[in-house]
């Protein structure tokens, strides 16, 4: 069920919405989370319920673990047990594909390394063992949702361990925690401690504080999403279909239209989940700060999915030893993983290592660079991720090259239908990404003439939802 | 800034756009079909209550601005020709002025067999009917055909204890996914959901997005619903993707083997069964069309009539042939945005299926089993 559908505007939300705030006590609200989140997860496929069922039981056990022992190797095994028990789900159903790509290079290596026949038939056997455990695996899809609430319950698990967080004795509010629907499919990761103040005080919350906010949120992001972001994607995705025959200019606006994309397609569903959880009294943390403002590497990653770069620093680049031992290494490490974070594809893993290298190249070369007018870092940066995201939205590696050069080498080519509305779009995108406040800075306490606005962009995507223009999330791969 | 109480907040507008959204989706549902639809097929499709039939019973459907279903499948605003389209639905909710009378023929079939956009005295069933003499009920249905089920529980109801029935298949039935091995389509449709997905303000926001994305100011990806060929003459004709495909085997063994069954089952009851071969558009056309990629369907359907062991009218040839000579005169004998035949089409069949109803009447005029015209031929 998406944000975007009939069924979850219509049905799902009103019913969530209006049984949440008849029931009165804290307990109940849980409950009731738990089951929305439930309901709403099984629409992709009933059967994953199971698999989220089991991850939040294993995590809150874990939680229990710490209340009860104190002692060093107690605790240590409620930390690494639930952790590989979460990180073997996620790789299972999400890297199994890794074995491809992973056979695909051991190819490769054997030629290159000029290993003999016998090893080399040894290799391949290898790989086609695991290949064909993966025929075996084939019905196995991919469970919607599952590298975020991985990450949720890890989180969960660390800082319990570490003693930021008290572990929840109640199943529910755990279970509501993990299962809260807004942020389930796609983020943003909250942190327990992120909402357990809120968590603590469901049955006080107030109906109607945040219900104006909530509303503002839901369709600024449902028009980023479904007015910008799916204008966009159906123009440059059938451009990208016949991307052979792109020209310059072509690859350009495709890839300018692409960053746009997945910002505001990103960002809007962050704001609706923003929203949304405000409407059950819940206040989730910002996900995007105007990332195209970002005037440097450093200021991208504080400034894009805020709540994932952050997961990473906390939990990945700080226990590597941070900006104190290996450095350099430390941040190659993380965004590597950062990048095949989202998926098992050499250019989701070449993206985290471009990111990666920029970084290592502001931390060695920060004084030269702030030097420079703020004006041209800002657009410098921009162009840095402009091809971020080409080698992120390529289908291969082969493809990104090829992007990348026919966006550098004057090559004629033929342009795709609808450039013109792109065009407007990316003006209007541009715009907005560039030079006006993003949804965290603006006032939601809006006059009437905004509230005016904001019906009929509804009313405009209300149109466009009826009428059978939707698309899912992009980060619902992920 | 708006005030707490004010009606012009976030809070309170935004969630009653929402409602009077909903409220404007059901109440459009009460309002005349042909404000929100492009032609009763459509309409017919997702709507009830029925008895039986297709069409919500005693209902007539009248739209001054129908167009063909090729032009609707592939978004193409340019392709349409606008033309009048009026069904009266019987109490059944079949596509009959009448519900009662005394009937000597059924004529079963698709949407060939409704007649599409013909006036109801140039449908198929009424040019047989003028043809032959017989009384036909018109028991077709769009996109399917009744099962043998509905079709012995339409004769009781017709009160009727022989004749003839009819039954009007398509090329495309024999390349296409079958449900079932047991009936051509057995599914019954649950209303209750079709009811509910049927929406007209879909339809009409379809309409507005179907607008934007119309190839020009962005990419149409409806457009390969539909393939466009161009005629000797220079006319643009649509064509139903899926009548480029070949037929199966499979499927042809499988129709012989449905009408072997249903023959025996009509014999018993004291009708007699023929069966009229309809070509696709594109089977009548692809001959005529350079470059075209050419199909096995007639073939397949020559196949099929020598396996029969009942009357067989195959239309095929007579209306390629057909289609052939009136081309030379620029006219068309299928409309150019839709998969139908139109009026002129209807009567090179009708012409056909009356000489075959004929000759098989003449060499037998009870209800033995003879070999018809065009299978002799063709042996």
């Amino acid at each position: 069920m998406l944000f975007n559908s009939r069924v979850f505007l219509f049905a799902f939300l009103p019913v969530a919405y209006f049984v949440f705030w008849k029931l009165s006590s804290k307990q109940l609200r849980y409950m009731w989370l738990t089951i929305a989140g439930y309901v709403f997860y099984s629409f992709w496929n009933y059967k994953f319920c199971a698999i989220m069922a089991f991850s939040t039981l294993v995590s809150y056990t874990a939680g229990i673990g710490f209340l009860h022992f104190q002692d060093s190797l107690h605790r240590k095994l409620c930390l690494i047990v639930p952790i590989v028990v979460d990180l073997s789900l996620l790789s299972f159903f999400k890297y199994l594909g890794i074995w491809n790509f992973a056979f695909s290079s051991g190819e490769w290596l054997t030629s290159l390394w000029g290993m003999d026949a016998a090893s080399s038939l040894l290799w391949k056997f290898h790989f086609h063992s695991f290949l064909w455990s993966r025929t075996l695996l084939e019905g196995a899809l991919l469970p919607v949702g599952i590298s975020f609430y991985t990450f949720h319950t890890i989180s969960y698990i660390v800082d319990s361990y570490r003693g930021t967080i008290k572990p929840t004795k109640n199943i529910f509010e755990f279970a509501g925690y993990v299962a809260l629907f807004p942020q389930l499919i796609a983020g943003p990761i909250v942190r327990f401690r992120q909402v357990e103040d809120d968590l603590e005080h469901l049955d006080t919350a107030d109906r109607r504080s945040g219900l104006d906010i909530g509303w503002s949120y839901l369709v600024i992001g449902l028009i980023k999403k479904v007015l910008i972001a799916d204008t966009i994607a159906a123009i440059i995705n059938p451009g990208l279909g016949s991307f052979s025959t792109l020209g310059t200019a072509g690859a350009w606006l495709c890839a300018l239209g692409y960053t746009y994309q997945i910002y505001f397609d990103f960002s809007g569903y962050s704001d609706m989940a923003v929203g949304l959880a405000h409407m059950f009294g819940i206040r989730l943390p910002p996900n995007f700060n105007s990332p195209y403002k970002a005037i440097d590497p450093s200021d991208f990653w504080r400034r894009w999915h805020i709540s994932l770069s952050t997961c990473l620093r906390d939990y990945l680049y700080i226990p590597l030893g941070g900006n104190r031992n290996g450095m350099y290494r430390n941040l190659l490490i993380t965004m590597l993983l950062g990048g095949i974070w989202h998926g098992a594809n050499w250019t989701f893993l070449v993206w985290g290592g471009y990111h990666g290298g920029l970084l290592i190249l502001y931390k060695s070369f920060h004084e030269q660079w702030d030097a420079l007018p703020t004006i041209l870092r800002r657009g410098a940066m921009f162009l840095l991720s402009i091809i971020g995201w080409v080698i992120f939205r390529a289908e291969s590696f082969a493809m990104a090259t090829q992007w990348l050069r026919k966006m550098f080498y004057p090559t004629s080519g033929y342009m795709f239908t609808g450039a013109v509305v792109l065009l407007a779009c990316v003006a209007v995108a541009a715009a907005i990404a560039h030079a006006a406040p993003n949804t965290f800075e603006i006032s939601h306490q809006r006059s009437p003439r905004a509230a005016c606005a904001l019906a009929a962009g509804l009313v405009c995507c209300l149109i466009m939802i009826t009428g059978g223009q939707r698309s899912p999330f992009l980060y619902f791969q992920f | 800034m708006a005030t707490r109480n004010s009606i012009l907040r976030c809070g309170y507008l935004l969630p009653r756009v929402l409602l009077l959204w909903a409220l404007l989706d059901v109440m459009l549902r009460f309002a005349p079909a042909q404000w929100s639809t492009f032609r009763a097929s459509e309409y017919a499709m997702v709507t009830g209550p029925h008895d039986m039939g297709p069409y919500r019973t005693n209902f007539t459907y009248q739209n001054p601005h129908a167009y063909g279903d090729l032009a609707s499948l592939s978004n193409c605003i340019d392709c349409r020709r606008y033309r009048p389209m009026i069904i009266h639905a019987d109490g059944r909710g079949f596509a009959n002025t009448q519900s009662s009378g005394s009937y000597n023929a059924i004529l079963v079939g698709d949407s060939f067999g409704i007649g599409a956009e013909q006036p109801s005295d140039a449908t198929l069933g009424s040019q047989i009917s003028q043809r032959t003499g017989l009384s036909i009920y018109n028991a077709c249905w769009p996109g399917r055909t009744i099962t043998r089920e509905q079709l012995m529980e339409l004769i009781d109801q017709l009160g009727m204890t022989g004749g003839t029935v009819f039954y009007e298949l398509m090329d495309r039935s024999l390349g296409s996914v079958l449900s079932s091995e047991e009936d051509p389509a057995p599914l019954r449709i649950n209303q209750w959901s079709k009811n509910a997905e049927y929406s007209p303000l879909a339809n009409l926001s379809r309409q507005i997005v179907g607008r934007l994305h119309n190839g020009q100011l962005m990419p149409n990806p409806d457009l390969a619903n539909a393939a466009r060929k161009t005629l000797p003459d220079g006319q643009t004709i649509l064509f139903f993707n899926e009548d480029l495909q070949n037929a199966t085997p499979r499927k042809t063994a499988f129709f012989a083997k449905y009408f072997r069954v249903l023959n025996k089952e009509l014999h018993q009851r004291g009708f007699r069964l023929i069966v009229i071969l309809v070509p696709s558009k594109y089977t009548v056309y692809q001959p005529l069309i350079k470059d075209a990629r050419g199909t096995n369907k007639s073939k397949a359907m020559r196949e099929l009539e020598n396996q029969l062991d009942v009357p067989v009218a195959n239309t095929t040839t007579a209306l390629q042939q057909a289609a052939a000579e009136a081309l030379k005169h620029g006219e068309l004998l299928y409309w150019p945005d839709d998969t139908h035949w139109n009026a002129e089409g209807v009567r090179v069949a009708a012409a056909q299926i009356q000489s075959e109803y004929l000759a098989d009447f003449s060499q037998r005029p009870g209800i033995a089993k003879v070999k018809s015209v065009s299978q002799k031929r063709v042996r």
